[in-house]
C-alpha cells in the first residue's frame, strides 16, 4: 500500500535536507510534496525511491499533508491556553496563582507574575517581597504564606513558619515539609532545617537568582526614594513559539568528503567497511560525523604506519634541503689527506692538502706548509687527486 | 647561474657587505635582499633588480636575463640528468666548460665524473648554464 512521502521519510529517520541530498531533489521541492501541494513526476519519485530504498510504488503520488507540518512536530507552547502546561508538582507555584496559571499576568492580568494572591506588590502596590496586606511574609514569616508563588492557594514561603506550608511545591495540597518546621520535625529524627521566621530564606525564585534580605526594610529605611522596581518598565510577553529548537548539523563539507575518501582508498577500505565504520554512507554524513570519521581515519592510519627512527631530522631528498653530500665527501678527503686542486672563479688555481672547512670555507695546507683559507664563493670547482702515498699502500697490499 | 647566485657572487666581488648595508644603500625594503640571494625562486622586482645593478655597477641585463634561471631549476635538471643517466654540460661563469654524469648534488655543489674518469666538484653558484644530454 502507498504511504506519504513524509511518512515513509520518517520512517527511515531522515531529514527533508538528508532526503533531498540523497536524491537530488530540491528540498522546498519535498517539502511541496510532503504537503500535498504538489503531485510527485515520475522522475522524482524514481529519485525518491531509490533514497528511500523502497520502490516507486509505496509512495503515494500526491501525499496528503502530514498533521503537524512536514517536519518534527512544534514543541508545544507553555503560553498557549489549551496546552498542556508544564506540571512540576501538583502544589507548587505553577499550578496555583503562578505566572503559567489563571493568576498571571499573561492570562488575566489580575494578578503578579510573581504571586496571584492578594499580597504582591505588582498586584496592588503593597509593601513587596512578602508582605502582603495581613501581613503574611514570603520570607519565612511566621504566617508562612509565600507571596513567592503562593497565593492564598499557595501558601509557600520556603520555610513558612505556621503550618510548614512549604514553598516548593507548596499550596494547600503541598504542605511538604521540606524547610518548612513542620512543627520541628524535620525527617526521620533529625532536626529540621530551620528555614523558618528567624533568618530570611533564600528565594529560588524562577527569574532571579538567590535570595536577598526582604526589600521591606529597604524601603522602610528611604521612603523618599522610588522604589526601582516600580521603576522598572514592565518586560514585554514572551513571544508565544515555545521552546527553541536545536540547530541542525550542517552536512559535510565537500573538503571533509575529499580528505575522507583519500584516507579511506590509503587504508584500502569498502564501502562495506565504511557503512560498519560510519553506520551509513559518505553523502549522508553530517559535519561532525565526518569530523569525528576523518579522526578515526587518521588514528588508523597512523596505527599502520611504521614508527619513524627518532633522533635524525626527516628531510625529504631534495637537493635544495640536503647539504651533506659535500660534508661527506670532504670528511673523506680530509682523512686522506688527498691533494686538492681548486680554480677560483677568476682563474686562479691554488693546490694543497685539506686541513678543515666549513659550510662557507676550505681552509688548505699549501705545499709550502702555510695555510689558507678560500671561500666557497670564490672557488668555480675543485678536484681531488689520490693520495700518492695511499696508492703505494693499495698497490702493496694488492701485490 | 641564478640571479641569486650572481647577486652572491658580486656581493664577493664587492668585499662582502651584508645584505643590510646593500638595502641600506640601494633601499631596497628590508629583508628583500636576503630574499633575492636566498631564495630558489625567482625573487625580486624590475625596480629592485635596477637598483641592485646600479650598486653593483653590472649591467641589469646580466641579472633580469637569470631571473629564470634559477637555483630550482638547476636542482631539477640535475635531479633530471641522474634519472636519465645522461651527461649534463655546465657552462660556468668562469668561462670553463664541464661536461659529466651527476654523482650527486646538494645545497651547494654536485660532482660530476669526467669521462676520462676523473671527478669534479663544481660549486652550484658558479653554474650560469646547463643542457642535459650534451656530449
Amino acid at each position: 500500500m502507498a504511504l506519504d512521502l513524509w511518512q515513509l521519510r520518517r520512517q527511515k529517520r531522515m531529514t527533508i535536507d538528508e532526503l533531498a541530498r540523497t536524491a537530488g531533489v530540491h528540498p522546498a521541492l519535498i517539502k511541496a510534496y510532503e504537503l500535498g501541494e504538489r503531485s510527485i513526476p515520475e522522475r522524482d519519485l524514481e529519485r525518491l525511491a531509490g533514497a528511500l530504498e523502497i520502490d516507486v510504488e509505496e509512495i503515494k503520488v500526491l501525499s496528503d499533508p502530514p498533521p503537524r507540518g512536514p517536519s518534527r512536530p512544534a514543541a508545544p507552547s507553555p503560553l498557549e491556553g489549551d496546552a498542556p502546561r508544564p506540571r512540576y508538582d501538583s502544589g507548587s507555584r505553577y499550578d496555583s496563582g503562578s505566572r503559567y496559571d489563571s493568576g498571571s499576568r499573561y492570562d488575566s492580568g489580575s494578578g503578579s507574575r510573581y504571586d496571584s494572591g492578594a499580597g504582591s506588590r505588582y498586584d496592588s502596590g503593597r509593601p513587596s517581597y512578602g508582605r502582603s496586606d495581613s501581613g503574611r511574609s514570603g520570607y519565612g514569616s511566621s504566617e508562612g504564606r509565600s507571596s513567592y508563588g503562593g497565593g492564598e492557594a499557595g501558601r509557600s514561603g520556603y520555610g513558612g513558619g505556621e503550618a510548614g506550608r512549604s514553598g516548593y511545591g507548596g499550596g494547600e495540597a503541598g504542605r511538604s515539609g521540606y524547610g518548612s518546621s513542620n512543627y520541628g520535625r524535620g525527617y526521620g529524627d533529625r532536626p529540621a532545617p530551620r528555614y523558618d521566621s528567624e533568618r530570611p530564606a533564600p528565594r529560588y525564585d524562577s527569574e532571579r537568582g538567590p535570595s536577598r534580605p526582604p526589600r521591606s526594610d529597604y524601603r522602610s529605611d528611604r521612603p523618599d526614594q522610588p522604589d526601582r522596581m516600580e521603576r522598572r518598565p514592565e518586560r514585554p510577553p514572551r513571544k508565544p513559539g515555545g521552546l527553541k529548537r536545536r540547530p541542525q548539523v550542517a552536512p559535510a563539507r565537500p573538503s571533509q568528503l575529499e580528505h575522507l575518501k583519500i584516507l579511506l582508498q590509503q587504508l584500502d577500505m569498502s564501502g562495506d567497511d565504511l557503512l560498519r565504520l560510519a553506520g551509513k554512507p559518505l553523502s549522508m554524513l553530517n559535519r561532525r560525523e565526518a569530523s569525528h570519521l576523518l579522526t578515526t581515519c587518521q588514528e588508523m592510519l597512523t596505527e599502520r604506519k611504521p614508527e619513524r627512527p627518532k633522533g635524525k631530522r626527516q628531510r625529504p631528498y631534495l637537493p635544495e634541503s640536503v647539504d651533506e653530500h659535500e660534508l661527506v665527501y670532504l670528511t673523506q678527503v680530509q682523512l686522506d689527506e688527498s691533494p686538492m686542486h681548486l680554480t677560483l672563479f677568476n682563474g686562479t688555481t691554488l693546490e694543497g692538502t685539506l686541513r678543515g672547512f666549513s659550510p662557507y670555507a676550505l681552509t688548505l695546507a699549501a705545499n709550502g706548509g702555510d695555510e689558507i683559507t678560500v671561500q666557497k664563493l670564490a672557488i668555480a670547482f675543485y678536484q681531488v687527486k689520490p693520495n700518492p702515498s695511499q696508492e703505494t699502500a693499495d698497490q702493496d697490499g694488492e701485490s | 647561474m641564478s640571479a641569486n647566485d650572481y647577486l652572491r657572487y658580486l656581493r664577493a666581488v664587492k668585499g662582502g657587505p651584508t645584505p643590510q648595508d646593500i638595502e641600506a644603500a640601494t633601499g631596497v625594503g628590508a629583508g628583500a635582499y636576503r630574499q633575492i640571494e636566498q631564495r630558489y625562486r625567482a625573487q625580486g622586482t624590475e625596480e629592485e633588480l635596477a637598483s641592485l645593478a646600479a650598486y653593483f655597477e653590472a649591467p641589469i641585463e646580466e641579472l633580469t636575463s637569470r631571473v629564470e634561471w634559477t637555483r630550482k631549476a638547476l636542482s631539477a635538471a640535475l635531479v633530471e640528468a641522474v634519472e636519465q643517466d645522461a651527461p649534463i654540460q655546465l657552462a660556468l661563469r668562469s668561462g670553463q666548460t664541464i661536461t659529466g654524469k651527476v654523482q650527486w648534488s646538494d645545497l651547494g655543489a654536485a660532482l660530476l665524473q669526467l669521462e676520462d674518469g676523473q671527478e669534479v666538484v663544481v660549486q652550484r653558484h658558479m653554474v650560469d648554464r646547463w643542457q642535459i644530454g650534451a656530449a
